[in-house]
Order: C-alpha cells, then sequence, then structure tokens
C-alpha cells in the first residue's frame, strides 16, 4: 500500500477538479436564469404606427415629376408572379406616368364627376385651385403627402371608366396594380379599359397573364367573350 | 486487522455459488436445452465460468487455445465445453459446427457478448436453431446482498451505507468480477488506513472509494 499517500492526493484534485466542473455549472445556470428573468421582466418598448409620412424631396431641377412612393405589397405572390407582371407591364404599357395630378386622393367621389364634366362649374374647393399659380407642383405635393391606398385607387379608376375616361381609367388601374396586383378587380378593369380603348389583342395578352398564375372564373369568362368576339 | 474480509473477496472460481436471478435463469436454461450447440455469452466478468464450473463439475473445461486434435481427444464424451470460445478462429469453430450437426456430441460455447454477436452473424450459424443463453450483469440489490452475506459471515455488516453502496454499483455496473475486486482492495485500503493510524481514513468513506476506483483504472483522474 506504498500508493496509498499517492491515491488520496489524487482522489482530493479529483475532488478539486468536481467541485470546479459543478459550481461553473451552478454558476452559468444562475446567470442563463439571470438574463432569462431580465428578457421577461424587461418592458418592451411600444412599437411605434407604421404610418409612413412622406416628405416631399426638394426637386429644383426638374419640378414637374413628382415622385409617388407606392407600397408594393407581394403577400400571396410569388416572386416570379410579380416579376412576370412588371415585364408585363413595361413591355405592354407605356411608363407610368404619375397619375391625374387635378385632383388629391382624398377627394370626394362628386368632386371628380364635377371635374370631368367641364360643363360644371367647379365649386369653391376647385376655384382656388384655379387661383394657384403652381398647381401642378401643389397637386404633386398632395400626392407625395398622402398615401394611395388600393381602394382609392381602384375606386378612381372605376369612376373614370363609368365616365368614359378610360385613358385617366388605365393609369389609375396601372397604380392600383402596382399596390397590389393580386386583386383580379384591378386586373378586370384594366381589361375592360383596354377593350374600349381598341386594345383588344392586349386585353387577351393581360387576361391571359393573370390566369396563367391565378384562377379566376370572372377573368376567364371574360377572356372567352373576347376571344370569341375576337373571332 | 481486515484480513478475513481481504480473503472473503478473493476472486477464485471455488467460491460460494451467490444465485442471482440471471445465475438461475441461465442454470435453468442449460439443464431444459436439447440443442446440440448453446452458446453461454455475457459481458466478461458475469460469472460465465463460473457458472460452467459448477453446473458442470465433472467435465473438463477446455480453453481457447485448443486445437483440433484436443477437441478429438475429447470426443470420447457427449459433453464438451468451451470457455472463451471467442478466441477460437473459424476453422475450429466451423470444425465443432460440423461435430455438433452429427447429434452425437453437444457442445457449450463460453463467449463474451460482442464477439457473440459477430459469430453468430456467420453465414452457417444464421442458418441453424442455436441455444443463446446470456448472463446478464448483477442488479445493484443483488450487489448488496452479496457484499453483505459476505460481511455478515467475518461479523461486519455495519461498515457500508446505502451511498457507499450506490457508488460502488457506479463503478463496477454489476460486473461480478469488478465487486469482488473492488470491495477487495478497499478492504485493503482501509486495512492500510487503520493500521497506519490515518484517522481520517479510519472508516469507510466517499474518498476511500474514489481512491479504489482511481487504483482499478475505474475512474478517469
Amino acid at each position: 500500500m506504498s500508493d496509498f499517500f499517492e491515491l488520496e492526493r489524487k482522489c482530493k484534485q479529483l475532488k478539486r477538479k468536481k467541485l470546479i466542473k459543478y459550481s461553473s455549472i451552478f454558476l452559468l445556470f444562475i446567470i442563463l436564469i439571470g438574463v432569462a428573468i431580465y428578457f421577461i421582466t424587461k418592458p418592451q418598448p411600444l412599437k411605434s404606427l407604421h404610418t409612413t409620412k412622406i416628405t416631399p424631396k426638394p426637386q429644383p431641377t426638374k419640378p414637374t415629376k413628382p415622385k409617388v412612393i407606392v407600397k408594393i405589397k407581394e403577400k400571396n405572390i410569388t416572386k416570379v408572379v410579380v416579376k412576370k407582371v412588371k415585364v408585363f407591364i413595361e413591355k405592354n404599357i407605356t411608363k407610368p406616368t404619375p397619375p391625374a395630378p387635378t385632383l388629391s386622393l382624398d377627394i370626394n367621389l362628386t368632386k371628380i364627376q364635377k371635374i370631368d364634366n367641364p360643363k360644371q362649374k367647379p365649386k369653391a374647393e376647385l376655384k382656388t385651385k384655379k387661383t394657384n399659380p403652381q398647381p401642378i407642383k401643389k397637386q404633386t405635393s398632395i400626392l407625395q403627402n398622402e398615401t394611395i391606398t388600393f381602394n382609392k385607387a381602384l375606386t378612381l379608376a372605376k369612376k373614370y371608366y363609368e365616365n368614359g375616361d378610360y385613358e385617366n381609367s388605365i393609369k389609375w388601374c396601372k397604380l392600383a396594380s402596382k399596390i397590389d396586383n393580386n386583386d383580379e378587380r384591378v386586373w378586370k378593369l384594366y381589361a375592360l379599359n383596354l377593350e374600349k380603348t381598341g386594345q383588344k389583342e392586349k386585353a387577351i395578352k393581360l387576361l391571359k397573364t393573370y390566369l396563367k398564375y391565378k384562377n379566376s372564373l370572372e377573368l376567364k369568362y371574360l377572356l372567352q367573350r373576347f376571344e370569341n368576339e375576337k373571332n | 486487522m481486515y484480513e478475513n474480509l481481504i480473503k472473503e473477496f478473493e476472486d477464485s472460481l471455488n467460491d460460494e455459488v451467490f444465485e442471482t436471478i440471471s445465475f438461475n435463469f441461465a442454470k435453468k436454461e442449460l439443464e431444459e436445452s436439447k440443442n446440440n450447440l448453446r452458446f453461454l455469452i455475457g459481458i466478461p466478468g458475469t460469472g460465465k465460468s463460473f457458472l460452467l464450473t459448477h453446473f458442470y463439475p465433472d467435465t473438463p473445461i477446455l480453453s481457447s487455445t485448443l486445437t483440433k486434435e484436443d477437441i478429438d481427444k475429447n470426443l470420447n464424451q457427449e459433453l464438451i465445453i468451451i470457455d472463451e470460445a471467442q478466441m477460437l478462429d473459424n476453422s475450429l469453430i466451423e470444425y465443432i459446427r460440423t461435430l455438433a450437426d452429427t447429434k452425437k456430441y453437444t457442445f457449450i460455447l463460453s463467449m463474451h457478448l460482442t464477439e457473440a454477436k459477430k459469430i453468430l452473424q456467420k453465414e452457417h450459424f444464421k442458418s441453424r436453431t442455436i441455444d443463446i443463453i446470456e448472463l446478464k450483469p448483477i442488479t445493484k440489490q443483488e450487489m448488496i446482498q452479496y457484499i453483505n452475506v459476505k460481511l455478515l459471515k467475518n461479523n461486519a455488516n455495519h461498515l457500508f451505507s446505502k451511498k457507499e453502496f450506490n457508488k460502488i454499483y457506479k463503478y463496477t455496473k454489476g460486473n461480478f468480477r469488478y465487486i469482488k475486486k473492488f470491495v477487495k482492495t478497499l478492504f485493503e485500503l482501509l486495512d492500510f488506513a487503520v493500521s497506519n493510524n490515518i484517522q481520517k481514513h479510519s472508516k469507510i468513506n466517499s474518498c476511500l472509494i474514489t481512491m479504489t476506483a482511481i487504483k482499478l483504472g475505474l475512474e478517469n483522474e
């Protein structure tokens, strides 16, 4: 038993090692719990509302070109679809000019009718616009300050269509499709506008593009009708 | 002071039979088996050789270093027992299998668990019905019972607490040979401490158990 004291020394060393190991694990555990408690009890900062106010950028060189920032929602459509649609729009439709700068977006629909009807005299609000020395600029700024919603654009497009102003209706349709190109109502209205302006071929192509990626019974019927009429 | 206990836990094939559940089960299976080729398997130290020695006291147990001639010499008896059969080469195993197929001789091959599995995977064993009897390690309760019986014989049943038994079982993992070796070494260390008047280790404690484990290589330093 000459190695008794050597064994005893090794035993002590081992115990020390174990103590260090377990205490470090314990310490780590305590730290983890502390961190967890800190994150649980930490007051969460209130999330600011997502109201993006677009301030107009000073453009001294090109004052007539309004900058309209539009949020494109790409929730339900795949990237491929978005790309295809963008390519189609670029190919078939002339570069989107800023939407009719005659009205601000929150204007009532009655106002549109009045503007569209040149015989009728505009009311007081419109008068003030007339007196404005730089009306286009002002309207641009209005556009920039407003958040263009899909519904607004669609309603305007519809109203223009109903009044027979297909060119303006197309413009608003394009804008609406930029905001949400999933909505079949825009595509339908756009196709109808194209039909009215004598671009049935383009309308058929447009509907086919949509139906390639999305299913819509209404648009299918419309396409059938266009094709039957063509034949 | 503890010489008697040290002797008590010495590893020997002439030891008294301590019948565990697994031991009894294996014994019964050996008794009832009618197959000419029987495999007694188990991890080292579970008592395979001990079981064979006690169950077949009149049959010579051949070692793994045997040759074909050694087998032929023993063909005058019906039962041939070979210990550590995992060491036999393939040709010899094939020879044993052929002899067993004659139904004249019965072979009991004792071997380690892992090697036995490899041998049994071979084609000529796959297609045959072989009796495989496994001897399992003893349970903690059986170990406590075994140590206590030995201690009682020497009037020293108060030496271990439950915690110490747990620690011994943790190190030995139910290996019968290790248990005997462990307790023997522990008593050697205790004996040294008492005879040298080392007060700290005058009783069995966890440090003495750890020291024993280090000495037997069961604890990584």
